[in-house]
């Protein structure tokens, strides 16, 4: 497998916690926020990639679903351009590319820079505001249209790259920004497809299928 | 004797040990034991396994064959926690590439046009092809989208067709081969500041990194354990079971000695005479060593100790003798010779073991030597002032009389019994069987063999000790031969003969390389080929303006300086050596079939298939050889000494008899017992030889007059050897144990076979008048 695919699934699970992760009140905090994060039935949610690159004519554009499913499993499954399927379940990730038929099975590892967004995965999946902010600066605004939380590394917070998670009042994140130092940016549109028993069983044979079972 | 000059003997131990503690470098580390063969690059492999940067790092290894792997947290706190301990220079994770990537681009991105491959004809001509140039373009917008876009990104700018990451392909894959070969154990690589073989810094860096994990593992439920291997845990066990071993014998020996003086003997005052002069002959063959070498090795100190065994024969055969005499002065000026031809025999023995060319026994011959010569000269001089007061009893050694006794009266049948025997040994000697792995020697440190390939095996596929050794004059020869290696080795993974290898590419090429791959790639940069790498750009929808221009300038060659000051030194500092005058590259290997990568490089001058372990074994052979060499020069030069002094060639045979008898006895025994016979063994039967023809030369002199009393003081000086080197044997060292066995059981034959072989009463005669 390509090396460069591989620290790739790393980072779309990262995403993936902070899209099921995030929902938000007018009058929300941070610290309620975190605490009504735990979901007790299983998601889907629809996503649209659209990724910015100074070095691309015009803008990369992917999509599929998300998968969560608790207490600790979640799923990607991107469909276009080409399938692919990245999860993480507790301290482990996991990748299946179907049209190379290659899997990868690897533990979080805080320490890399490229993981980094896992960290923010498992403070908000855990509610643990502390390694949160442990790790990022943390601006949470709630306003009666919606509300805005931007994550900006701790260590090096004028590095350029950020975090902006946002949704409507008292709803789920719709959009994620990932703004990246040299300029490069991502950007993923989310909408709430369906819950309960039907996606549970989806998500289910999608994580037999990507341990090749 | 003056009671002053009495006085001065008394007082010489104290102050030679005053002498010996505030002069004398006392050393245990493994230096003076390494054994290095005998050209140019295995001295410097030698040199590099004492004090090179693979000394002094250790493996360690944490899980468990049964558990869940470590995580990956815990192993980052155990790293900082390792980094902490002093003396430690750095930890890091063989799997660690993140400190790496910025290398990559930071130096490694000005080099796509020097570094992209070992074959640039047969690459570039496949790159600049339409097909080449899409796939190029599909694969740069692949890694753009990754999370590592950032990185390649900035590469990019510089080397749009991503040609540096080409030879890198192969080293992401060796290294994702590390994370996965064994998931149940995590690894960390520990680098210290003092050298590997510096065995008293290395062991409290052991203990530290032992009480570190264990501290750590307080808070955990879970039963990892902590494994560790390298030179300096390797060195650290050697030298606690030398320590062990120099305390043990040291101790034993001296005890055992003094009892058994004491038994014989009867007498406190001739315990304290012979053992004030048998520690000034200890302490001057210390002093003398460390004159002549600079520093005295506890190993030394180990087998020397049997000096004491060998030294306490004169002053015995000298009590003995004087015990009943009227001039007791006399009497031992009588036995002089004796003990003078004695003396030379054990020496040349001793001279033969430092002759032997293993390393560490040059020490222990000049050790033993010095105190043999000493031990003569104070016998002979010193000794008889101090016994001329005294009286003492006959020596009666139990058994001795009924031995000599009874070999008398049944000589001819013991002696028809012994040429049996003889015989049988003989027809043995034929099957001899040879040691030919010199790792039997040492199988007391199987278990860190066993731990080290366990531990390895977690790590790397690479098979340790084996490897392609290439040396030049200098960096940029050796780095040029090793390219010619590069595609030999290629063509061997091509027909299943060798599953990978790792050498200093893609990391380093050669000037001459860099210069030829960048001029080609210059005439492949055409018009023709911007115009087709722009269409691939633009069908991937990547930037034509940022991207679309081919600008490789000529850079001048990366250098292993250059490489060096950057992280991926310690990745590859154990694949190169170089000193002033020499440079060797070593291609280490994964799986592969010896024989095809010993005749693939037979015929190319500089490049030879390295193999420890076959380096060993032939030195054991030489080692082998050698002793052959020096038994049979040795004998031969005692014999001629015995025909010299006796004019008489029977009668030197028949003083030598005993000896070589006892030699051949043992050598039988051996090959009946199918144990393999080393080098150690041939130098104990030297060693044996010397010690018994002392006792021909006694009995066959027998210049007391008294053959029952020469008898006795032989069978006293028996003792004492058999004691000694049967205390040697109680260490764990098995070269010890073999030196030890061999000795003691040839001295004791010897001195049995002495009665059968050699007729006194007529010698007696020959030799001169009783006192």
């Amino acid at each position: 497998m390509n090396p460069i695919k591989r620290h790739g699934f790393k980072f779309g699970i990262g995403l993936i916690a902070l899209i099921f992760s995030c929902t938000g009140r007018s009058e929300d905090t941070l610290t309620a926020l975190m605490q009504r994060m735990q979901s007790d039935t299983a998601v889907r949610i629809a996503y649209r990639e659209t990724r910015t690159l100074e070095l691309m004519e015009s803008p990369w554009l992917g999509s599929g679903y998300m998968y969560s499913l608790p207490p600790d499993l979640m799923i990607r499954e991107q469909l276009q351009p080409e399938r692919v399927l990245m999860a993480v379940k507790g301290e482990q990730m996991f990748y299946y590319d179907p049209s190379e038929d290659v899997r990868r099975q690897d533990e979080m590892d805080y320490d890399s820079p490229l993981t980094l967004n896992l960290t923010v995965f498992k403070a908000l999946i855990n509610a643990d505001e502390d390694l949160l902010r442990k790790v990022y600066r943390v601006d949470f605004v709630s306003r009666e249209q919606g509300w805005v939380m931007t994550l900006k590394p701790k260590q090096s917070k004028e590095s350029g790259f950020s975090i902006v998670i946002s949704g409507p009042a008292g709803q789920q994140a719709d959009r994620i920004e990932v703004k990246q130092p040299d300029g490069d940016s991502s950007e993923f549109a989310l909408q709430k497809d369906a819950e309960g028993v039907e996606v549970e069983a989806e998500v289910n044979r999608l994580y037999l299928e990507l341990q090749g079972k | 004797m003056s009671r002053l000059l009495k006085m001065l003997f008394y007082l010489l131990p104290p102050l030679l040990v005053v002498i010996a503690a505030t002069t004398v470098n006392f050393k245990t580390d493994l230096s003076a034991f390494i054994i290095a063969g005998d050209n140019v690059e295995e001295l410097l492999l030698a040199s590099e396994m004492q004090s090179g940067a693979l000394s002094r790092r250790y493996l360690i290894s944490v899980g468990s064959e049964s558990l869940k792997p470590v995580p990956k947290a815990f192993m980052q706190t155990l790293r900082t926690r390792l980094n902490a301990i002093d003396g430690v220079v750095d930890v890091w994770s063989p799997e660690q590439q993140n400190n790496l990537e910025p290398v990559l681009q930071s130096l490694y991105g000005h080099y796509g046009g020097a570094l992209y491959s070992l074959d640039p004809e047969e690459d570039l001509a496949a790159l600049f092809t339409p097909q080449g140039l899409t796939q190029r373009a599909e694969f740069l917008k692949q890694a753009l989208l990754s999370p590592q876009g950032a990185i390649v990104k900035k590469i990019a700018l510089q080397d749009p067709l991503l040609l540096i990451l080409s030879g890198f392909r192969t080293v992401g894959e060796q290294m994702r081969q590390t994370t996965q070969d064994d998931a149940q154990f995590r690894n960390l690589i520990l680098e210290t500041e003092a050298d590997g073989l510096d065995a008293v810094r290395q062991s409290r860096i052991q203990t530290s990194i032992d009480a570190v994990f264990n501290e750590l593992m307080q808070t955990h439920r879970e039963a990892w354990q902590l494994e560790m291997t390298g030179v300096p845990v390797f060195a650290a066990a050697t030298q606690k079971l030398i320590q062990g071993d120099i305390t043990q014998v040291s101790i034993l020996s001296s005890l055992a000695l003094m009892m058994l003086f004491l038994l014989l003997f009867r007498s406190f005052g001739a315990l304290f005479q012979v053992f004030t002069l048998l520690m000034t002959v200890v302490l001057s063959a210390i002093l003398a060593t460390s004159i002549i070498f600079g520093y005295v090795h506890g190993m030394t100190v180990a087998i020397g100790s049997t000096l004491i065994g060998i030294c306490i024969d004169y002053p015995i055969h000298a009590l003995a003798h004087a015990a009943q005499a009227e001039n007791k002065s006399a009497a031992i000026v009588k036995i002089w010779p004796s003990m003078l031809l004695g003396g030379v025999t054990t020496l040349i023995g001793y001279a033969a073991l430092g002759a032997s060319g293993y390393p560490g026994f040059q020490q222990v011959a000049v050790y033993a030597g010095t105190g043999i010569v000493a031990a003569l000269l104070l016998t002979r001089f010193i000794l008889p002032g101090l016994v001329a007061d005294g009286r003492r009893g006959r020596l009666n050694v139990p058994l001795v009389a009924v031995w000599a006794s009874f070999s008398d009266h049944y000589r001819r049948w013991l002696l028809v019994l012994l040429l049996v025997l003889v015989g049988a040994s003989l027809f043995g000697v034929q099957s001899l069987r040879w040691l030919e792995d010199m790792q039997d020697l040492t199988p007391e440190l199987n278990y860190l063999k066993d731990n080290d390939k366990r531990i390895r095996a977690r790590m790397v596929s690479i098979e340790p000790g084996r490897f392609v050794m290439i040396t030049a004059d200098d960096t940029e020869s050796v780095l040029q031969k090793s390219e010619r290696v590069y595609t030999v080795l290629e063509q061997l993974k091509r027909q299943g003969d060798l599953t990978d290898y790792f050498g200093l590419y893609p990391w380093l090429l050669s000037a001459e390389r860099q210069w030829h791959n960048q001029e080609l790639l210059q005439r492949y940069l055409t018009d023709e080929n911007r115009r087709l790498w722009r269409l691939a750009l633009r069908q991937q929808g990547l930037s034509v303006e940022r991207l679309g221009d081919l600008n490789y300038p000529k850079q001048e060659p990366l250098t292993l300086e250059r490489v060096f000051a950057t992280p991926v030194k310690r990745l590859i500092d154990s694949r190169v050596i170089t000193t002033e005058n020499r440079s060797v590259v070593m291609i280490w290997l994964a799986d592969h079939k010896p024989v095809a990568l010993q005749e693939a490089f037979a015929s190319i001058d500089g490049v030879r298939y390295f193999s420890q372990r076959d380096m060993l074994n032939d030195m054991t052979r030489d080692y082998t050889d050698r002793a052959r060499i020096l038994l049979t020069v040795g004998l031969a030069l005692i014999m001629l000494l015995l025909i010299v002094r006796y004019k008489n060639p029977v009668k030197a045979i028949r003083t030598l008899l005993p000896a070589l008898l006892a030699a051949l006895l043992i050598l039988g025994f051996w090959s009946m017992s199918g144990a393999a016979i080393s080098f150690l063994h041939l130098v104990g039967f030297l060693l044996v030889v010397a010690i018994c023809v002392d006792y021909g030369i006694f009995y066959q002199e027998n210049r007391g007059g008294d053959i029952d009393l020469t008898y006795q003081a032989m069978a006293a000086s028996m003792l004492t050897s058999v004691l000694a080197f049967g205390c040697l044997g109680t260490a764990e060292s098995t070269s010890l144990k073999i030196l030890a066995g061999v000795v003691a059981l040839g001295v004791l034959l010897g001195f049995l076979f002495c009665p059968l072989i050699i007729r006194p009463t007529d010698d007696a005669k020959s030799v001169g008048p009783k006192i």
